[in-house]
């Protein structure tokens, strides 16, 4: 996904699924903690399941960001707390995960894992890949209005307007598939 | 009387000199939130500073054998090896404040150094509640049967022992048993007397029962420093106490780590948008922490 214009809001949510970046998601609840109590005063983000999930899904979402030296692993492995120094409990190394070479915000396209914090962007231009929205000839045209998915598989996935809520306009297709959208107020 | 003559005469000097920033610090008296001022990050965890960069495993080498000499034959060696964990998940903490540059240039709300003041205090707050959450998280009867008593009213001279014998085991010695002083208290009522097995013979420490007499404290006990914390409360329309009240720790070692990961890093702009100008300030740092020993601490809970 890339961020062309963003507006006032981006907000720091918790996934409660496996994601792909660039979906449209809407705000929940979850059950997610870190560290003691953190992540809990922050709200979920899901993907849509049902008419009205979708026309309040006026977000879109990417990874969050990332100091840590690369690569990165994901899931990164941790001890909550350990009786005795810390090596009573079985090592949670070596382990097993997806490693990254490069920041996966800055690449396009990939799952951000479930119960992690993400980034929802409000009202703003944002240009997605193929195959984050699902294609119609009149996707291609600027100004079509966009819905947005909610039965599998394509939950989360823009769509042009079919009777359900309206959450952004077309603002240009690329010849590659690229699509450029604002999200509307 | 004096005092308030000479308050007038400089609210008159400031109103002369035009000088309404000054004057609005001067009028306006707030009676600032609070905030706890004992550290008890540190009572309970060690402390580093990490930067961007620096590895987030911990690796224990295990240590060597000795054989028997035979001589003349090739003895068995033996390679080194390490066991690693993977620790800290790193977590962050952000405080963002706001305000219109009129309520600043009133005085509505403070200065803006009481406010960035404010802000360290809540992140420093934040952290402290922290480890609360991890007493009560990690220190329970299912997780940490041997270090953990839920008593269910005031603190016994058994529970107190057992405690300190407890943590007296396992680390190398108490360092000091800490708790509020509603919770603490208790304690002067059997601290200062001691009773042989049949309970027919008491002895009395007058320097003892004189402490109690003068600051409802007790120093010591069984050995061990007492340490007895005036309770703190957040401010005056919510009046929560910042600490609590229902358990007392046993503290023998460090129990875990919190490190910072790189400086508190701080941003304030003006938004030049709205008229009078909207100013922000907020500040923020990167942060883990682990309980990596807790057989260290042993925690009387459930008092009342």
């Amino acid at each position: 996904m890339e961020i062309n214009h963003y507006g006032d809001t981006i907000l720091g949510v918790v996934t409660t699924s496996e994601i792909v970046e660039g979906r449209m998601v809407c705000l929940t609840s979850h059950t997610a903690s870190r560290d003691y109590g953190s992540l809990t005063d922050v709200p979920g983000a899901k993907l849509p399941a049902s008419a009205a999930e979708a026309a309040r899904s006026r977000y879109v979402i990417t990874f969050e960001q990332d100091n840590r030296s690369l690569p990165l692993y994901q899931p990164q492995p941790a001890f909550d707390w350990a009786l005795r120094y810390g090596w009573d409990q079985a090592a949670n190394a070596p382990f097993s995960a997806t490693v990254y070479l490069t920041h996966p915000g800055v690449q396009e396209g990939l799952t951000i894992p479930s119960g992690v914090g993400a980034l929802a962007f409000g009202e703003g231009l944002y240009t997605v890949p193929s195959g984050c929205y699902v294609y119609a000839a009149t996707i291609e045209v600027p100004g079509t209005q966009l819905e947005v998915a909610f039965t599998d598989p394509d939950k989360g996935k823009l769509q042009v307007y079919n009777a359900g809520g309206i959450v952004a306009e077309v603002h240009r297709y690329y010849s590659d598939g690229r699509l450029t959208f604002k999200i509307l107020h | 009387m004096d005092t308030n003559k000479e308050l007038n005469q400089a609210v008159a000097e400031l109103m002369k000199s035009g000088d309404r920033q000054a004057l609005a610090e001067m009028i306006v008296e707030y009676i600032q939130p609070n905030h706890i001022t004992i550290d008890f990050v540190s009572m309970l965890l060690n402390s580093r500073s990490l930067k961007p960069g620096d590895s987030l495993v911990k690796k224990l080498r295990k240590g060597l054998e000795v054989h028997t000499l035979v001589p003349g034959s090739i003895h068995l060696a033996h390679e080194i090896t390490v066991s690693d964990r993977v620790n800290y998940v790193l977590d962050g903490s952000d405080v963002k404040a706001t305000w219109n540059e009129w309520e600043m240039e009133n005085g509505e709300i403070g200065t803006v150094d009481e406010i960035r003041t404010e802000m360290m205090a809540k992140l420093k707050d934040h952290w402290q509640n922290k480890v609360f959450t991890a007493l009560s998280t990690v220190w329970t009867a299912v997780n940490t049967p041997s270090n953990f008593i839920n008593v269910g009213g005031a603190i016994t001279a058994t529970a107190l022992e057992d405690a300190i014998d407890r943590i007296n085991e396992t680390t190398g010695g108490v360092r000091a048993v800490v708790g509020s002083r509603a919770a603490m208290t208790p304690i002067t009522k059997f601290g200062a007397f001691w009773s042989d097995t049949s309970g027919t013979k008491t002895a009395v420490s007058d320097p003892a029962v004189e402490e109690i007499r003068q600051t409802g404290m007790l120093g010591r006990y069984y050995g061990t420093s007492l340490v007895t914390l005036n309770q703190i409360y957040d401010n005056l329309e919510d009046y929560q106490p910042l600490i609590p009240t229902d358990k007392i720790l046993v503290i023998g070692e460090n129990v875990g780590e919190f490190v910072t990961f790189g400086d508190v890093k701080t941003k304030q702009y003006s938004d030049m948008r709205p008229t009078p100008p909207q100013w922000f300030m907020e500040l923020w740092q990167q942060y883990s922490l682990m309980i990596w020993n807790a057989q260290g601490l042993y925690v009387i809970g459930g008092l009342s």
